[in-house]
């Protein structure tokens, strides 16, 4: 014959054995030595945290011989009645297989004969959120005015499908879930008690994985035990809860971090491979980055919950880490759950999240401490593996105020997949409505423009990477935005070779689609090949952007539609 | 695999048949086991040789298959072993009212448990096996609860479900969860081999397409007119990309009369080859070639690799999935295929 799961053995039979809930027991407990239980009861909560416990020691609490203050004593005829499913007085219902209103009639009409044996006659019904509308009404008035001898105990998981009408007429108690420390001391004491031996560390993740709801604690220790062996192993546990080894979220976070998109893909295939619960993998994966974004953005070290070594490697990771793409990554990784849950094509869809959070840039850089600040610029290098990102990827790491001005962009990789959806809708660059007025205001507003790309300008190059490793090279030698006007941005190149390159179209359509992702409106791209003689790039701007001023040369701007690439002195 | 596990016939798993067996001889068997895992993997028979070990006369940890009451279980005609799911609730109704039937309804799931507290009539323990078990409608997964929770000492409950995670957390929490995982693919190559009599290549490449799902394997590999339909319904699928838009919109309104005959699942699986072939490409043009499923194509994987933009690949690998999720939602199926369709990238250089 089976042997009964432990969460049934082990259910409470007095209220000192039942684990928390001390708001709730204490409150019974008065009520009872004052002689003022009420005549309904409403239990709510989670799954597992100890309603239908309650309400069973509540029912042999009001029908226990013992004297007062022992009640329930769990030792008199009644309360091992009570124990044992076998109290003729002590009725316990199932909402949900009962749930018409012939079902409600039937207790209406049978709560009227005085109780049997006992003191009083207690209903128990269990999951009530599944009475139909009909069945709740009936019960309306029974509820209000039960004969003295009647208590009724209604127990919920899901509170809010129970009418107000029902709410109003009992005394509501709400269960909370079981903290980690009470479920993993419980654990250790119910192994003990079986003859198990846990290590280390066994109880913490058991409770950890299940939430706070006692019941699902002790099944899973049910599991372990029918194992074999009297040791139950850290292992055992990790294997039989799929629970992802850390190393291997440390590793995907350090290739996200690293924006290493073969290495991040590699880890999620190996996970998978080895036959890990991906929805488990995600969670201890969104657990890690928020762990990361608390760190970073300098919050207590007390609010996460991890081991000192793990907390030695957050804090490792934090240092690289921008808070930006963290809130981003968090955000993203957390919608998968759902995904994962009903995708029947395995890790798709985090294989896809992945792609989408190296691939899509990060938008509005939230400003760090400027402590850690410091120290990131000379970290990147180290976690960069691609050797020829090695020599530019720090110039793109390194924040830069004025990329804390750029707009925030709610999310520009949608926008993104939606521009690229009907890519022949700007061939030439929609002008900015505000570029198009005439004057100082036009001039100034180019300026900031200018300003603003050449503060994004490094994350450009580094978002071209994704499209075209050989584009992103070309503009690394040398080329700088030098001008914006009419929403054409002029690059400067340092050759003619390069002009000419950059001029082919795709290449130009490439740079058009990133900068326009980044600037949240459409540019056009036009090339010129660099001035000689020229040993300060900000000198000329300034030049070039005093001389637009002229009314003179605007005309002759306007005229020959030209743009200025150099400001030669005829004085001299 | 060692002898004494052939009788379970179990491919994979061996961690879960390891655990009912010392369930079964340490005598800590649960009252209610919910069996996960994807489609065609083995839960159902895991169900039953469970079942069968059970209540086999030798009354040994293993089901000897040999007796009386294992065949009896086999042949689902046992008195103590009670089986049910879609099929069974199917059963006695008309075809196009089967056809609709898309729940477990909780008139099945009473009748189920009905007599759940009588004792065994000529085994040891009765079995209950709900197959399906993810398609129980609210009321009906709720009607389970009680039962779930405290079974009479002789019943053992069995609840077969592709996504466990889609039942509720208050079933989940009463019963014992094994969640199968895919088998390994070399060891499904193995088994193909083995079984089947299928030359090493054809294995590995069948073991590929599986994703670790050893009963569609087997059965792709007893059909081979089937594997010969896929291939050329993934040829059909690639030649799209070179067709004008006029021929992919024709298809696709094909596609929607399929899908309106009643052939969902034909369009489905369409869809899902579709999607495993590009994200075939997008692994190989992330730089992560080894995770591929289309071996047998690895050239064309990586030509195709070079061509797109991951970003590109990725858009699209969202929009077939939307466009399933779609499909699912109920939409008009000739718009979202069609949608689908205008979103398929374009090649790099050849774009205006």
């Amino acid at each position: 014959m089976a042997s009964q799961a432990l969460y049934r053995r082990y259910r409470s039979q007095t209220f000192d054995e039942l684990i928390g809930q001390e708001h709730i027991v204490q409150t019974l407990r008065n009520a009872l030595a004052e002689g003022r239980v009420a005549h309904a009861y409403l239990f709510t909560g989670p799954r597992g945290v100890g309603k239908t416990t309650v309400a069973r020691l509540l029912a042999k609490a009001v029908n226990c011989t013992a004297p007062q203050p022992q009640r329930p004593c769990g030792e008199c005829d009644s309360c091992r009645a009570v124990a044992e499913g076998r109290a003729v007085d002590v009725i316990e219902m199932d909402a949900a297989s009962h749930t018409s209103v012939e079902d409600a009639r039937e207790i209406i009409e049978r709560v009227q004969f005085r109780p049997a044996l006992a003191r009083t006659k207690v209903y128990i019904i269990d999951e009530v959120h599944m009475l139909s509308t009909a069945a709740f009404n009936a019960l309306l008035k029974t509820l209000e005015e039960p004969p003295p001898h009647a208590l009724f105990i209604l127990a919920t998981t899901e509170v809010h499908k129970v009418p107000a009408t029902i709410l109003s007429r009992c005394q509501r108690f709400v269960f909370h879930r079981h903290s980690l420390a009470s479920t993993s001391t419980h654990l250790r004491e119910v192994a003990s008690r079986e003859g198990f031996a846990l290590e280390a560390g066994v109880a913490e993740t058991i409770a950890r994985a299940a939430t706070g709801s006692m019941r699902d604690a002790l099944g899973v220790l049910d599991q372990l035990m029918a194992y074999g062996g009297t040791t139950i192993t850290l292992e055992q546990v990790r294997n039989l809860l799929g629970a992802s080894e850390m190393q291997e979220v440390a590793a995907l976070v350090d290739a996200l971090l690293a924006m290493d998109l073969p290495g991040a893909l590699r880890v999620v295939a190996d996970v998978a491979a080895s036959g890990a619960d991906l929805r488990q993998f995600v969670r201890d994966l969104v657990e890690h980055l928020r762990a990361l974004m608390l760190v970073r953005a300098g919050a207590d070290r007390s609010l996460i919950d991890a081991a000192d070594d793990e907390l030695a490697q957050i804090e490792r990771q934090a240092v690289t880490a921008d808070l930006g793409a963290l809130l981003r990554w968090v955000k993203l990784f957390s919608e998968l759950d759902h995904q994962l849950r009903v995708s029947p094509y395995g890790q798709l869809p985090l294989e896809l999240a992945i792609v989408e959070a190296i691939v899509a840039p990060a938008p509005a850089t939230i400003p760090a401490r400027p402590v850690v600040a410091a120290r990131r610029a000379p970290a990147r290098p180290a976690v960069e593996p691609a050797p020829q990102e090695g020599h530019v990827a720090p110039s793109a790491a390194v924040p830069d105020p004025v990329r804390q001005a750029a707009p925030a962009v709610d999310d520009p990789f949608l926008r993104h997949l939606a521009s690229e959806q009907r890519p022949s809708a700007a061939p030439g660059g929609v002008v900015l409505p505000e570029v198009q007025g005439d004057g100082v205001a036009a001039a100034n507003a180019d300026a900031a423009t200018l300003e603003r790309i050449e503060g994004l300008w490094p994350d450009i190059i580094r978002d071209v990477r994704v499209y075209d490793k050989t584009l992103q090279a070309l503009l690394n030698s040398g080329v700088r935005p030098i001008d914006v006007k009419d929403g054409v941005l002029v690059l400067e190149a340092p050759s003619e070779w390069l002009m000419n390159k950059l001029e082919q179209p795709n290449l130009r359509q490439t740079i058009e689609r990133v900068l326009s992702r980044h600037m949240g409106a459409n540019y056009g791209i036009r090339c010129v090949v660099e001035a000689q003689q020229r040993e300060n790039p900000g000198a000329l701007r300034e030049q070039i952007r005093s001389t637009r001023k002229d009314p003179l040369i605007k005309a002759a701007l306007n005229i020959f539609d030209a743009d200025i690439i150099g400001v030669e002195d005829q004085t001299e | 695999m060692t002898d004494s596990l052939t009788n379970w016939g179990i491919i994979g798993h061996e961690w879960a048949v390891a655990f009912l067996r010392r369930s079964i001889a340490g005598d800590r068997m649960a009252h209610a086991y919910v069996i996960g895992g994807p489609e065609g993997i083995g839960k159902a028979l895991l169900a039953l040789r469970l079942a069968q070990a059970l209540n086999c006369d030798r009354a040994g940890v293993d089901p000897c298959l040999q007796c009386r009451a294992c065949q009896r279980i086999a042949h689902g005609n046992h008195p103590d072993v009670r089986v049910v799911g879609m099929a069974t609730q199917a059963a006695g109704l008309k075809p196009d009212e089967a056809a609709r039937q898309k729940e477990l309804r909780i008139d099945t799931v009473r009748e189920w448990q009905r007599d759940v507290t009588l004792k065994p009539y000529e085994g040891r323990r009765r079995i209950f096996i709900l197959h399906d078990a993810e398609r129980l409608t609210e009321a009906a997964s709720n009607a389970l609860l009680k039962t779930l929770e405290e079974p009479p000492p002789y019943a053992t409950l069995i609840l077969v479900a592709h996504t466990a995670g889609s039942l509720l957390p208050t079933i989940v929490s009463r019963c014992q969860l094994l969640r199968l995982r895919p088998v390994p693919r070399a060891q499904v190559a193995a088994a193909l081999r083995e079984m089947r009599g299928l030359i090493a290549g054809d294995a590995e490449l069948l073991a590929a397409w599986s994703g670790g799902r050893i009963g569609w394997a087997l059965r792709m590999a007893d059909a081979p007119e089937e594997l010969e339909a896929r291939q050329e319904q993934l040829a059909a699928l690639l030649s799209l990309a070179e067709q004008p838009i006029a021929a992919r919109l024709r298809w696709a309104e094909e596609r929607a009369k399929e899908y309106r005959a009643g052939e969902q699942a034909a369009v489905m699986d369409m869809l899902a080859l579709w999607q495993s072939w590009w994200r075939d490409v997008l692994l190989t043009a992330a730089g992560c070639p080894q995770a591929i499923v289309h071996i047998d194509r690895r050239d064309e994987v990586t030509t195709a690799a070079s061509h797109y933009a991951v970003a590109d690949v990725h858009a699209f690998l969202t929009s077939i999935g939307l466009t399933v999720q779609r499909l699912r939602d109920n939409v008009n199926p000739q718009l979202a295929i069609e949608g689908t369709l205008l979103a398929l990238p374009e090649r790099r250089g050849v774009r205006r």
